[in-house]
């Protein structure tokens, strides 16, 4: 390679990495966390499981879990009726002032075959919370998204610039060399240059899809823009209704027309999930993959009857692929445990990359040659 | 190992292969679990455990 673009190399990927580090750091650290969260939440005794019943117990009408979760609040709207992917004994129903309002959102989990109450989950305080919050927007709402992601960007870039300083640094070395008996520096060169080397996919990966996700916000409001208001076009400018039919009934409308697909999550009428006029049912299919890529299924809330069902465009479909790709939580705990030890070694290839620019920041070494025959293209 | 004094300077091809198996591996990895329950979803994670094998083995089995 010409000195001139292995200079232009170093500096790229110095200053890339300088800038990203602290919050890739922070990134990483929360995110250990996160990779457990479910796990988590129950050790702290925040999840409380339904009760075991023979398999065979049928389920609640979902009117009557509505009915019970709307007693305990009588003066709030309900907004998303969820539950987790592995779960079929439970929902959790939201209810908040408003249909759309974001504050002071109150969660109440029912038993899926009984309708009783089960707790109050509290989604927005405790470990957890502050986790990934933190990890998500810095507690700074979409500028905080969007700052992250381009941190993101900046983490891809240093990769990409790290993955052409590689080669330079190894025409010497064989793979998986650690010169260990020599300097701290060659040693940490080396532990750099392999643990980056080794989990380059996985961090490209990672950081391309975290980029992706930090998008969510826009793509989902885009998705409202084009899809959502093309659907219930027939419904613009009626008054909305003052009267619902059965959520039941709705519900068994959406399951007809996706049979083989699962109930995912409800919202309302009137949240961005919906229309005033209509549940929005979120259907999901049973593979890793599949089970991500919801299909959205608008029932009329008066009348019950199907209003319209579409495909995920591209771009929803890119986000809702791009997340389990970010969490590992696809294959279980053994995917979980691999997810841990590469976001471990990420934090020693960030660690180990920031002392080697600490270490020798006050040593100018003019030219790239001697600085690669040094071991030193930082 | 430790011939690297002698070592004539190494292509491209041999610097990046073992990285490149390594990249191929960790990709099918995280890409078949994404689409398949069961004995698919094990290869791939023996794909993506392969990285984690590599480095354990470098940097705490073959001490050279």
């Amino acid at each position: 390679m010409r000195i001139a673009s292995l200079k232009t190399w170093a500096w790229v990927h110095k200053w890339s990495s300088l800038v990203c580090t602290a919050f890739m750091l922070l990134l990483c650290l929360t995110g250990l966390p996160l990779i457990f969260a479910h796990e988590i939440d129950h050790l702290l005794g925040n999840e409380v499981e339904a009760p075991e019943l023979p398999a065979n117990t049928p389920y609640a009408s979902m009117d009557k879990l509505l009915q019970n979760a709307k007693a305990l609040y009588p003066n709030l709207v309900t907004q998303f009726a969820f539950r987790e992917i592995d779960d079929d004994k439970t929902w959790t129903i939201s209810l908040g002032k408003t249909a759309t309002s974001e504050d002071d959102t109150k969660f109440v989990k029912l038993d899926a075959r009984t309708a009783k109450v089960l707790q109050e989950p509290k989604f927005d305080e405790g470990f957890i919370h502050i986790m990934f919050r933190l990890h998500v927007d810095l507690f700074a709402g979409l500028p905080g998204m969007l700052f992250l992601g381009l941190m993101g960007v900046l983490l891809v870039v240093a990769i990409i610039s790290g993955v052409v300083l590689y080669a330079p640094f190894m025409r010497k070395l064989e793979f998986g060399e650690i010169r260990r008996d020599r300097t701290p520096k060659l040693k940490r060169l080396d532990t750099h240059n392999f643990l980056g080397v080794v989990t380059l996919v996985w961090a490209l990966v990672v950081g391309t899809t975290g980029v992706i996700n930090a998008w969510a916000d826009l793509v989902i409001k885009y998705w409202q823009f084009d899809q959502m208001s093309a659907m219930t076009a027939p419904y613009k400018g009626l008054p909305p209704p003052k009267t619902f039919g059965s959520l039941q009934a709705a519900v068994d409308t959406a399951q007809a027309r996706e049979p083989h697909m699962k109930l995912g999550f409800i919202a309302f009428p009137g949240t961005d999930f919906s229309s005033p006029h209509h549940y929005g049912m979120f259907m999901r299919g049973d593979s890793p993959i599949t089970s991500r890529l919801f299909k959205p299924v608008l029932i009329d809330a008066q009348t019950e009857k199907l209003t319209d069902s579409r495909e995920v465009p591209w771009y929803l479909a890119t986000l809702l692929i791009s997340q389990p790709l970010h969490f590992g939580d696809y294959g279980g705990m053994p995917l979980k445990i691999i997810w841990t030890i590469l976001d471990i070694f990420t934090i020693v290839v960030l660690w180990t990359g920031l002392m080697l620019w600490w270490k020798k920041r006050k040593q100018y070494i003019p030219d790239i040659e001697s600085k690669i025959r040094l071991s030193e293209a930082y | 190992m430790a011939t690297h004094l002698f070592m004539q300077n190494k292509n491209l091809k041999q610097i990046f292969i073992w990285p490149a198996v390594l990249g191929v591996l960790t990709a099918l990895g995280l890409v078949l679990a994404l689409l398949e329950d069961g004995v698919v979803e094990e290869i791939s994670l023996a794909g993506l455990i392969a990285p984690i094998l590599v480095m354990v083995y470098f940097y705490w089995v073959r001490k050279t």
